[in-house]
């Protein structure tokens, strides 16, 4: 249940209505891996099957950093109903990184005296104040950093992982690229630029479509902010991390939520 | 036992000095089939984590497909830049070919990899322990991608 207002609070920021579902999000690229320079098309959407698009995600914050660090924005951005796909050239020997989110997004709740259900507001958190009216009570805000990556490799992999120190990052362990069904696979987390120690990252393989189960296997992650993850088949993989963290009594945001997500693909060693 | 470790370290000292000569003799065999393209090849020898320490043949057309050597690509093939002298070079009909290599072989235990993939077809990677001591001939048969492959090292 934690999990599920944690997603559905994230889906939100992202122009979603605020509904209690349990939407994964996720960036599929159509290569993991190159040889040679190319343009890879990416999917970005929210569904509860993987990798099976559902609900189109709009591109507009996505950025990518190629392997000398600069940003580009997504080519060709298409936003369909049921699925959205933006083109990503990877033409630099290294790895990139396309990420979505991974900044502070605030939240307002507050009782307008008279009205039925309380009001909600979402945006930077000096205008969510500004519209915060006289006469309202239950005033409480909130803070969201959700971060979504993949990895892309051309030639040799490179060093690329987050470093903004804000929310949930991967900052170390294995190469998103580099994974063997057969070999455990080593995964960092930072919480806010310190080890993420005691959170969990669950670990669920694509196709959810044609199994009875989730498949999930989770992990706690160590004093460092890592786990060991087994890979039970070759194939693509979806990682998750999440947590919420009530804020003291009296503290101006009253509870602060963080989430990432992840995705990889294990070969067939 | 202070003898026994003498000889030990004079066996290492001779051991390190001699270098060793690897014949690989490798079949792609026929495909019925009637989209027929050749297969990629890569003959390699990696160590105990599994890493490239040699490349023995790359036998590849179009860059954008090396990848699809997936072992040889993700284990050091993408760190290395072709051609390689002597190593690597065009794709070949089905057929028997002999590829040899020459050099000093690092300590621990290697294995020697022959990955094939083909176009519309399969990938086979097999895998052959080089003995410990560096001499002998080990094979295996490949089912689908490959034929038989049999490889002697010699010091």
């Amino acid at each position: 249940m934690k999990k599920q207002m944690m997603v559905a609070l994230a889906v939100s920021v992202m122009g979603w209505p605020l509904v209690a579902d349990a939407h994964k999000r996720w960036l599929l690229p159509t290569d993991f891996s190159l040889s040679d320079a190319e343009q890879v098309s990416v999917d970005f959407t929210a569904s509860n099957n993987l990798f099976y698009v559902d609900k189109g995600m709009p591109a507009d914050g996505v950025e990518i950093i190629d392997p000398t660090g600069n940003v580009h924005a997504p080519i060709n951005p298409v936003l369909r109903k049921r699925r959205s796909v933006f083109d990503v050239d990877i033409d630099k020997e290294g790895t990139y990184r396309v990420v979505s989110g991974g900044k502070p997004m605030y939240f307002s709740s507050y009782q307008v005296p008279g009205e039925e259900k309380p009001s909600r507001g979402r945006g930077a958190l000096d205008e969510l104040k500004a519209k915060i009216p006289a006469n309202a009570t239950d005033v409480k805000f909130s803070e969201s950093v959700s971060l979504l990556e993949t990895y892309i490799t051309l030639g040799a992999p490179s060093k690329n992982f987050g470093t903004s120190g804000q929310g949930i990052e991967l900052v170390g362990g294995a190469h998103p690229n580099t994974l063997y069904a057969d070999e455990p696979s080593r995964f960092v987390f930072n919480l806010n630029g310190k080890p993420a120690k005691g959170l969990t990252v669950e670990v669920t393989p694509d196709g959810t479509r044609y199994r009875d189960e989730e498949g999930t296997v989770a992990y706690t992650l160590d004093g460092k902010g890592a786990a060991e993850v087994n890979w039970s088949v070759p194939g693509r993989y979806l990682l998750e991390v999440g947590t919420q963290v009530e804020m003291p009594e009296g503290s101006e945001i009253a509870k602060r939520y963080y989430s990432y997500s992840l995705t990889v693909e294990v070969l067939k060693p | 036992m202070r003898k026994l470790v003498g000889v030990a370290a004079l066996m290492a000292t001779a051991s390190f000095a001699q270098a060793e000569t690897l014949t690989v003799e490798l079949a792609i065999p026929e495909m019925d089939t009637a989209e027929y393209h050749r297969p990629y090849v890569a003959v390699w020898i990696s160590d105990d984590s599994r890493q490239i320490v040699e490349h023995v043949a790359v036998w590849v057309e179009k860059e954008k497909w090396w990848r699809d050597m997936r072992s040889w690509w993700r284990r050091g093939g993408a760190h290395t830049e072709l051609p390689i002298d002597g190593v690597s070079g065009a794709t070949k009909k089905p057929g028997t070919y002999t590829v040899s290599w020459e050099g000093d072989l690092p300590e621990g235990e290697l294995t020697l990899n022959v990955e094939a993939v083909r176009e519309v077809g399969g990938r086979e990677h097999l895998r052959l322990p080089l003995p410990a001591n560096r001499s002998g001939k080990v094979e295996k048969q490949g089912s689908k991608e490959l034929g038989l492959i049999v490889a002697n090292i010699a010091k």
